[in-house]
């Protein structure tokens, strides 16, 4: 692969012999932190999308003796009168159940606990105005609160953007260490061939002429250190994958981790890795040899 | 002319060369003959001085313009320096692919040339797997395969038997005949006698001229 005629022997040195599993390894991480970030992203972008319209009114519990105080209906008719809003309906009991069964357990009576009443509200986030909702229902429903997610899906949010911005700043990490793994190869290879390189020198060789035979030696090592690192990365994730689909963090109902269903294109930029680092190699030798000889006479 | 903080290994030395002379240069081993050769290939600067080299002044040339200045001057080096991992053929069209001709070309020139140099046999051979003197041939071929206006040799004859580096003093001398400007190296004085061309001898790092004898002992 990308084998050219070159008039010095590097495929014989040792100078780039571990280049490739360097950048391997650099792949590898920047592959595993990559997809990491696109699954976050994606997980994100899924609830965001999810919460987005959705407000839930908690009304509190109902008197303990079991009369209707006509708290919901109150709600219910001033929500519904309300510009923007959609749809508003009350869970029942049985749906309040399922979603307190975590925490309570399945069997639990919730006529016996002081249980907040909650109405489901869709709303149009263009044309509602949730504060001055939440005053209206907190001003005829004492106790009541307007909940639409935002502070929780913020912090959520802002965690996530953490934890893109550390996975980029191991990928620049990782970047800058092959950067100067490739500096030290190629250093080392103008080096073993000073003699080589002095004679093609002196007979008239353009400084870009030498910098090329250790630009496409650099490289083809990059690509083939990138290919080597993409794959042992997609068998890691294949394989944390299969790994959590066995013991149940993932499956149809609830995605604890969520299957990547980044758009295609997004990890088609994954495959672009091995390009990367073979062009970053390239780049890098060819600066350092430029340098190198813009020291000879 | 020093390297680094050494002491001056040239001094006051003052060489004009005409376009189309030959001059051996002469000297004990030491006398500073590689160090002037290689300010005169461009392989060194002086310390202090001037080069002027087919009419440019080599310290106003810019960076980018002196590969064309080189393809004008062919090198033998002492020690041959031959690409051991390159074939007879690839390293005569070296200088030829530096300079960007073509594979055509190359093939047609590169053959012609090993074969006048009586190496025809040995086109693709390693310089491994060749004599001392067929290495010398190769460097030689490889010096002027581009036709340079200034060919530079340095002890060229410093590994071959007496009857061939006569032969390759004459094959010198044909280049010069076609219009080539010569310095050749040698401390083989006997050598050097043969021919009927000036000397610059180097004594202690100063240069003196001695002119031609006024006639060759061929």
């Amino acid at each position: 692969m990308l084998r050219r005629r070159l008039d010095l022997p590097l495929d014989r040195d040792g100078s780039g012999r571990f280049l490739p599993w360097i950048v391997a390894l650099m792949v590898y991480l920047s592959s595993l932190a990559l997809a990491g970030t696109l699954v976050v992203r994606e997980v994100l972008e899924r609830w965001d999308q999810g919460l987005r319209g959705t407000v839930t009114v908690e009304l509190p519990a109902a008197p303990a003796s079991g009369k209707d105080d006509g708290a919901v209906e109150l709600a219910l008719k001033l929500l519904r009168a309300a510009p923007g809003v959609i749809s508003a309906e009350p869970l029942d009991t049985k749906r309040t159940a399922q979603l307190l069964a975590p925490w309570l357990g399945a069997d639990v009576d919730l006529s016996e606990l002081p249980v907040p009443r909650l109405i489901d509200l869709r709303v149009e986030p263009a044309s509602v105005d949730l504060p001055a909702l939440a005053q209206r229902i907190k001003a005829a429903i004492p106790g009541a609160e307007l909940d639409d997610h935002r502070r929780w899906l913020d912090r959520v949010i802002r965690t996530g953007l953490a934890l893109q911005a550390v996975a980029f700043a191991i990928v620049m990490l990782v970047g800058a260490a092959a950067v100067l793994a490739v500096v030290f190869a190629t250093r080392t290879g103008l080096a073993v061939h000073h003699a080589v390189v002095e004679v093609l020198h002196l007979i008239g060789a353009r400084d870009g002429y030498i910098a090329r035979q250790f630009e496409w030696h650099a490289l083809r090592l990059g690509i083939e250190g990138g290919i080597v690192g993409l794959v042992l990365a997609g068998l890691t994730v294949a394989g944390v994958t299969a790994a959590a689909e066995r013991v149940g963090a993932i499956d149809d109902t609830a995605r604890l981790l969520p299957l990547v269903e980044a758009p295609l294109y997004e990890w088609a930029l994954l495959l672009l890795l091995p390009v990367a680092a073979g062009l970053i190699a390239m780049i890098t030798a060819r600066i350092t040899v430029l340098r190198a000889l813009s020291r000879m006479p | 002319m020093r390297y680094g903080a050494g002491p001056e290994v040239l001094r006051d030395i003052s060489l004009h060369l005409e376009p189309g002379s030959f001059h051996f240069l002469t000297g004990a081993s030491g006398a500073g003959k590689s160090s002037l050769l290689k300010l005169v290939y461009l392989a060194e600067r002086p310390s202090r001085g001037l080069i002027s080299l087919f009419g440019r002044e080599i310290a106003t040339t810019p960076r980018r313009e002196m590969p064309a200045l080189r393809r004008r001057i062919g090198v033998v080096f002492q020690d041959f320096r031959l690409i051991e991992h390159l074939s007879a053929f690839d390293n005569v069209a070296l200088p030829l692919r530096v300079a960007g001709v073509s594979e055509p070309q190359i093939a047609e020139h590169v053959t012609e040339l090993l074969t006048w140099v009586g190496l025809a046999d040995h086109l693709q051979a390693r310089p491994a797997t060749l004599s001392g003197g067929q290495q010398q041939r190769v460097a030689i071929a490889r010096a002027v395969i581009g036709r340079p206006s200034l060919l530079v040799a340095d002890e060229p004859t410093g590994n071959v038997d007496e009857d061939l580096a006569y032969r390759l003093m004459r094959l010198f001398e044909e280049l010069n005949k076609l219009g080539t400007t010569l310095v050749v190296a040698s401390h083989n004085e006997t050598l050097v006698d043969r021919f009927d061309q000036p000397r610059l001898h180097l004594e202690h790092g100063e240069l003196s001229l001695q002119p031609a004898p006024s006639k060759g002992k061929r």
